[in-house]
């Protein structure tokens, strides 16, 4: 199939700032970086509505978008999407809101919200495509290829506005891991979906970016995050790359079930 | 049957929107509806559905054609057609875009530019008629009428008879098709000289018992030899052949291409292109050898019995071996010799029922005679079928001995089985020696005039005879002989021919030029049997144009499509253009040929338009009716008649050459009028109205099937027979002899100059081109070709849907040649032969041996549209089209000229797609139809 | 109720003309398609072969997947005829149901910006009357529509009447359940799984 743009950047956008979120939540949790924490929640719910406003351009006309808004509680993959988008965005502006606010505690209980919808988010922008039809997707391996992605790349994220709001090196130590943690999350599941696909994929997309500077590269680079902050911004570079290349070869690997169409488009034979 | 309804457009939206469904479903109800000019859109919608037939190959399906409000917007195959049942194939279905194509020519169109430059200029039907009749008139009389000559042929033309007669009418001999002897007339022809009755070919609609419907239908095993109905004529024929297997009908399919129908096959054998004569000898060889052949009809009913005189190669008439042998039988029914089993010895062999035959004649004899040592022709077969064991075969026709013995016993198994023999042999240098193997094949079989096989007669031809059978020849039916008193009666005796003659020159004095045309038509002397269809033969008059000898052909009427997609090595004609003072053409589109040599285009009508009679189907025949009519396009028959009648004006009232001359129809009232007369309607009118009261014709099955003809006893006491010389069939085909040595029975009285003898029996001939024959190992694949289902012969290379299933050739190569040469599935390949180079798509197959490449023939009208930039036009027949590769010289078959479409050798490249060749769907948009909303015109003439 | 087709593969020659028939039908664009035929071979080695040819179109899968996943209802059973049809007027071209479709068999019209497929030509079926274009023009008799669970129907007896051994379905990739019936002899060629 050929790649849909779109839905690459959606997903990758839509992740990203679920993860944002979860972080949000986890500094909360942590009790670090507290300066970060609103900018990044704003920063996920921009993410959110960018990714939203990116799927949009995938269909025919962006106020279709509006139908299947109507039919939400189909839950189809594409409604569950839309669902989380706007339970994320919900918890997001919630989080603003409550961090405005008096009580410390709630904003930390909207924290801990945040971090589960942000890491369903991660989820649910790859489980939309674990479909019978797509041998190549049909596997577990698959959102959690999107979560891991999710995942380092809105714990870059976090970091990369720690470093662009010069938050405390304390800070820094104590997140460190948390993204390193994300990033290795992504190796990982990355592998596992190649694992689930006999890495059968594009050789450069696959092991190259999506592993090797995806992934050992973000991992490289969040454990050093500690050391130098400026390191955040290449975790995310690195982190985005991974993400793209892991969702396009998706989209290269999704040759379908029996694609009969596209086979009878290059006169295509059958059983030889 | 014309259902009418009448509602407003919107009432029509709305009421198909009610069928549930429909709207929801979201069917575009544009099919019907968008097309229709927005004008309209608030007028009733008049609907109706027409009977018709399909013209999309020379089957003709019946068909229904819904028209709104004068616009032909569906399209289907009639349910009630007994074989085709419904089925309607994409090349009528086609129709529907072709009929409105933006690229339909609607006017008359002179050459504005160079020959080449694609310019035209539109002018009157009158002005367009007064060009070609002075073009005409000024070459005849400066020249004389050999500087005028016809041609037709190449699909979605009808004008067989028209070009066949259009240069007799100015004293012309020159005529050609590209097909005829490369299509069809070497089966044809062959099959009236060797039993006087009807051909093996399917495609022709001459097989038509196996194609019996319910328990009527007794076929048992059927033989496809170089045929593939369900390519060539796949909603008829095809349909048939479906029908037939699943019925339980066992087939053979002898084809170097594994195409449906040997896909379908109990048994494939896939003979290397046009080595079909050694496959034939072996199947005779091996029936003789185990005595598989009927024995009780090879005897009586056939001539391999005869004792052949060794220096005639005629068979001995018993008077000439018996002085004082009174024969019992009239002078139309000499006796011959034979070797007599019961008396041992050489005796007359007088014609009789098998039952009051004074002898048990040998098949199978060699011996002495008063000195001289006859065989019979029984004999001679043998001898030449005896290096063909399977083996042998197996050598040289690639085929595995296994599987043409298990072929040889499934067909002598049978109780009855029939050979349809397709056009690949005609497209060969063997195109008769191939047909005289599958009939003789099916008459040792004595599969002949029996329920359930291909040989059989049926309709007027069958009917029970009451006299002894006659053969006339000279066009179809034999209509030139009493109509110019030219050609011999076969089965009348030389005395009765010689008195005929006698009285019909008498009676009409054109008997001496009709003769004189037939001595001096260009080729004849060696390839006589075109006579059969009036023909001349092709590189012969292509040899003409270029030399001026002995004549020099200057003004070329042609009657239908692309002539340089469809003649062979298409280059060497090309070449010749120069050579012609001028050239008109007709045909519904303007194709290569029309591009790259026409002076003058007439308009001429689309099937839709044109009223016509079916082909029939069984017992039954159809209607072409004239559903529409836009711009001024007339009747295939129509711009010739009125050309004619334009140069009789012009030189006083007469034609230089014979009277009536031309055949066809001058006016569309006459075209309507003998269309009712056909269908047993008072009038054209009372047959539209009132379609259904005499649409189908159908001819009671009791009085359309006939079998066993030839036992029927007949006025002179003796069973019918054949309409051959021995009222046999003659598998030793004896008047081929007299054919070559004097052009007997066609040209006559007078006859032609004698060549070397033509073989009466089928003998193996390896290609002039081929692994055994080539000194190089520069071509190392065998061509060959064969139809694919989205085209007939060069039609619909403008149907937008046809074509972006198949935009370009496929070059059927097996896979193991291709990897060998870097080649995959569907990359451009350029195939070259000694005479040019074109491209192709591999589509890479088993289907194909690994010596064999395949091909069909194609053409491009992509490359000069009107969307493409002036510059970058060509007139696509370069790029594409196999016939640059063919090969159109010497050696040619012996009796009919054909000259070598299948079964030469080529190299294969891997290369590049050419320019200007789409490939892509969308590409086609420009060949979309336009023109739903020209009006409905009158006829023009 | 099960209405689909039933295709003969012994009968069916791969002449394209169901292809053309149901473009003109149904005015489909240029490059695109509710129906197609497949080559499936030859397989095997000259001369030792055999081919059969698929033609493919909407399965009318039991349990649709591109139902469950239609966002916006576009993709629907209708509930009189039983067939998968889509209504282009609910469809935002998300193309989510082209993905879920296992054969793919559907295609998305670039004009109207909607995925459309075979409706089983349901405006000359809806009424029980009918048959689709590809049926009624096809050149083989291969092709045959109607309800699978009506016993009386053409496809019904033409199931019944096939030896066990020559009844297939596509490959179902789990749980599709395509309906559509292929009948193929051994006798013709093996059927292929294909995946």
């Amino acid at each position: 199939m050929a790649i849909q743009w779109p839905l690459v950047i959606f997903s990758l956008l839509a992740g990203a700032g679920g993860a944002l979120l979860a972080f949000v939540g986890l500094s909360g949790v942590l009790g670090l970086a507290k300066k970060a924490r609103v900018p990044a929640a704003v920063g996920a719910l921009v993410l959110l509505v960018v990714g939203g406003c990116a799927s949009v351009a995938h269909l025919a006309q962006p106020a279709n978008i509006m139908a299947a808004a109507a039919n939400v509680f189909s839950f189809s993959g594409i409604s569950v999407e839309l669902i989380m988008l706007g339970v994320n965005a919900i918890v997001a502006v919630a989080y603003v809101l409550t961090a405005r606010g008096e009580s410390a505690n709630a904003t930390k209980i909207v924290g801990i919200v945040g971090i589960v919808t942000g890491v369903a988010m991660t989820f649910v922008v790859g489980n939309g495509y674990v479909m019978e039809a797509q041998p190549n997707w049909n596997t577990p391996a698959l959102p959690f290829a999107y979560l891991g992605s999710g995942l380092a790349t809105g714990g870059a994220l976090f970091a990369t506005l720690m470093a662009a709001l010069k938050t405390d090196e304390a800070d820094f130590r104590g997140i460190m891991p948390w993204v390193l943690g994300a990033t290795v999350v992504q190796l990982v599941a990355f592998l596992a979906y190649g694992f689930a696909i006999g890495f059968a994929a594009d050789v450069l997309l696959y092991w190259g970016g999506a592993v090797i500077v995806g992934s050992v590269g973000a991992i490289a680079c969040a454990a050093f995050i500690a050391k130098a902050s400026t390191m955040a911004y290449a975790t995310l570079v690195c982190a985005v790359v991974g993400g793209i290349c892991l969702r396009a070869l998706m989209w290269l690997v999704g040759t379908g079930f029996l694609d009969a169409f596209g086979t009878a488009a290059v006169r295509g034979v059958w059983g030889v | 049957m014309a259902m009418k309804a009448s509602m407003t457009r919107r009432s029509f939206v709305k009421t198909t929107a009610l069928a549930g469904a429909a709207a929801a479903i979201g069917v575009s109800l544009s099919d019907s509806l968008v097309e229709v000019d927005p004008a309209y859109a608030d007028e009733p919608v008049e609907t109706k559905v027409v009977k018709t037939s399909c013209h999309g190959c020379i089957q003709m399906c019946p068909a229904r054609a819904t028209v709104e409000n004068g616009v032909v917007t569906k399209l289907e195959g009639d349910p009630d057609a007994p074989v085709s049942r419904g089925s309607l194939c994409m090349k009528g279905l086609n129709q529907l875009h072709t009929m409105y194509s933006p690229r339909r020519v609607l006017h008359p169109l002179k050459r504005a530019g160079e020959r080449g430059e694609n310019k035209w200029e539109v002018i009157s039907w009158d002005e367009a008629i007064e060009e070609a009749a002075t073009h005409i008139c000024d070459a005849i009389d400066k020249y004389g009428p050999y500087a005028f000559f016809a041609s037709v042929g190449g699909g979605g033309s009808y004008s067989f008879m028209e070009a066949m007669t259009l240069p007799m009418a100015f004293g012309s001999p020159t005529v050609f098709e590209p097909g005829c002897a490369q299509c069809y007339l070497p089966r044809w022809s062959l099959s009236k000289l060797f039993y006087g009755g009807i051909d093996q070919s399917i495609a022709d609609n001459a097989v038509q018992e196996i194609f019996r419907t319910g328990d009527d239908n007794k076929a048992e095993v059927v033989v496809l030899w170089g045929a593939q109905p369900s390519v060539s004529q796949t909603a008829e024929s095809g349909r048939g052949m479906a029908e037939l297997r699943a019925k339980g009908v066992k087939t053979i399919v002898v084809d170097p291409n594994f195409s449906p129908d040997a896909v379908k096959a109990d048994v494939w054998l896939p003979v290397r292109p046009a080595t079909d004569t050694g496959l034939l000898l072996a199947w005779f060889r091996y029936i003789f050898e185990n005595k598989l052949y009927n024995e009780e009809f090879t005897k009586y009913w056939t001539n391999l019995p005869f004792l052949i005189d060794p220096d005639t190669k005629l068979p001995v008439e018993a008077k000439e071996l018996f002085p004082d042998y009174v024969s019992p039988t009239p002078d139309n029914t000499p006796a011959y010799a034979c070797f007599d089993a019961r008396t041992n010895a050489v005796a007359p062999f007088p014609y009789s029922a098998p039952a009051d035959s004074p002898v048990d004649p040998e098949v199978f004899w060699a011996g002495e005679f008063n000195g001289k040592t006859y065989k019979t022709a029984g004999q001679i077969y043998k001898e030449q079928a005896d290096p063909w064991t399977l083996e042998h075969a197996e050598e040289v026709c690639w085929v595995p001995a296994e599987r043409i013995e298990e072929a040889i016993k499934l067909y002598t198994g049978a109780g009855v089985a029939g050979i349809a023999n397709g056009v690949a042999s005609d497209m060969t240098e063997s195109a008769s020696q191939v047909p005289l193997g599958c009939m003789g094949l099916d008459s040792i079989m004595g599969y002949i005039n029996k329920p359930g096989c291909t040989m059989t007669q049926y309709g007027a031809a069958g009917a029970p005879p009451t006299k002894r059978p006659v053969t006339y020849n000279n066009g179809f039916d034999g209509m030139f002989s009493d109509m110019y008193g030219i050609g011999a009666v076969v089965g009348m005796s030389p005395a009765e021919n010689e008195a005929r003659a006698k009285a019909l020159g008498e009676a009409n004095p054109q008997q001496k030029l009709a003769n004189q045309l037939l001595i001096d038509r260009l080729g004849m002397k060696d390839h006589k049997g075109l006579y059969a269809w009036c023909h001349s033969h092709i590189p012969t008059v292509r040899e003409a144009i270029a030399t001026g000898e002995p004549y020099k052909p200057r003004v070329w009427f042609d009657m239908s499509g692309n002539k340089l997609a469809m003649l062979g090595n298409a280059k060497s004609w090309y070449e010749v253009f120069p050579e012609i003072d001028y050239i008109i053409g007709q045909y519904p589109m303007l194709t290569s040929f029309h591009i790259e040599a026409a002076d003058l285009v007439f308009p001429v009508r689309e099937w839709l338009e044109e009223p016509m009679v079916n082909m029939t189907q069984l017992n039954t025949q159809w209607l072409q009716n004239e559903v529409v009519h836009i711009g001024e396009t007339v009747s295939h028959s129509i711009p010739a008649a009125q050309v004619i009648a334009r140069c009789k004006e012009k030189w006083g009232g007469s034609l230089p050459g014979l009277v009536p001359g031309y055949i066809g129809n001058a006016t569309e009232e006459e075209v309507k009028a003998s269309v009712a007369e056909t269908l047993h309607a008072p009038s054209w009118d009372e047959l539209v109205n009132n379609t259904d009261t005499y649409v189908p014709y159908v001819t009671p099955p009791e009085e359309y099937w006939h079998y066993n003809q030839h036992e029927t006893i007949v006025d002179d006491g003796l069973p019918a027979g054949f309409g051959t010389e021995s009222r046999k069939v003659e598998t030793y085909c004896q008047i081929l002899i007299k054919l070559a040595r004097t052009g007997y029975p066609f040209c006559y009285p007078e006859p032609q100059e004698a060549c070397e003898d033509y073989s009466p029996i089928c003998e193996f001939i390896e290609p002039a081109e081929s692994p055994v024959n080539d000194d190089t190992d520069e071509y190392p694949f065998v061509l060959t070709s064969g139809r694919v289902p989205y085209f007939h012969h060069g039609t619909m290379r403008h149907a937008a849907f046809a074509r972006e299933l198949y935009p370009a050739p496929d070059v059927r190569i097996n896979p193991r040649s291709a990897a060998e040469l870097g080649i995959e599935h569907m990359d451009w390949v350029k195939v070259s032969s000694r005479r040019g180079e074109i491209h192709g798509r591999a589509y890479l197959t088993e289907g194909v041996h690994p010596g064999v490449v395949w091909m069909e023939r194609f053409w491009n009208p992509e490359c000069y549209d009107a969307s493409v930039p002036e510059e970058k036009q060509t007139a696509g027949w370069r790029e594409c089209n196999v016939n640059v590769l063919t090969k159109n010289d010497a050696p040619f078959n012996e009796v009919y000229g054909s000259y070598t479409n299948r079964g030469f050798t080529v190299k294969v490249e891997k290369s590049e797609k050419p320019d200007n060749i789409w490939v892509e769907p969308e590409q086609f948009a420009p060949f979309l139809p336009t023109l739903h909303s020209e009006p409905i015109t009158k006829d023009v003439f | 109720m099960r209405n689909c087709l039933v295709i003969d593969l012994d009968r069916c020659s791969g002449c394209d003309s169901c292809i053309v028939a149901c473009k003109l039908e149904n005015n489909i664009d240029l490059g695109n398609y509710w129906n197609q035929v497949i080559a499936v071979g030859p397989t095997g080695t000259h001369p030792d072969i055999e081919q059969y040819w698929l033609p493919v179109q909407c399965q009318q899968c039991e349990n649709a997947a591109c139902v469950h996943v239609c966002p916006t209802g576009a993709s629907y059973r209708d509930e009189k005829t039983g067939v998968v049809l889509i209504d282009k007027a609910k469809c935002i071209g998300c193309q989510y149901c082209m993905m879920a479709c296992p054969y793919g068999v559907r295609s998305f019209n670039q004009k109207e910006k909607v995925v459309e497929k075979c409706t089983l030509c349901s405006h000359r079926t809806a009424d029980g009357e009918g048959v689709p274009a590809c049926v009624h023009n096809c050149c083989c008799g291969a092709r045959l529509y109607g309800d699978l669970d009506d016993p009386s129907s053409d496809v019904a007896k033409a199931v019944a009447a096939a030896s066990p051994d020559a009844v297939h379905h596509l490959p179902d990739p789990g749980s599709a359940k395509p309906a559509t019936v292929y009948l193929l002899s051994p006798k013709t060629a093996a059927w292929k799984e294909l995946v």
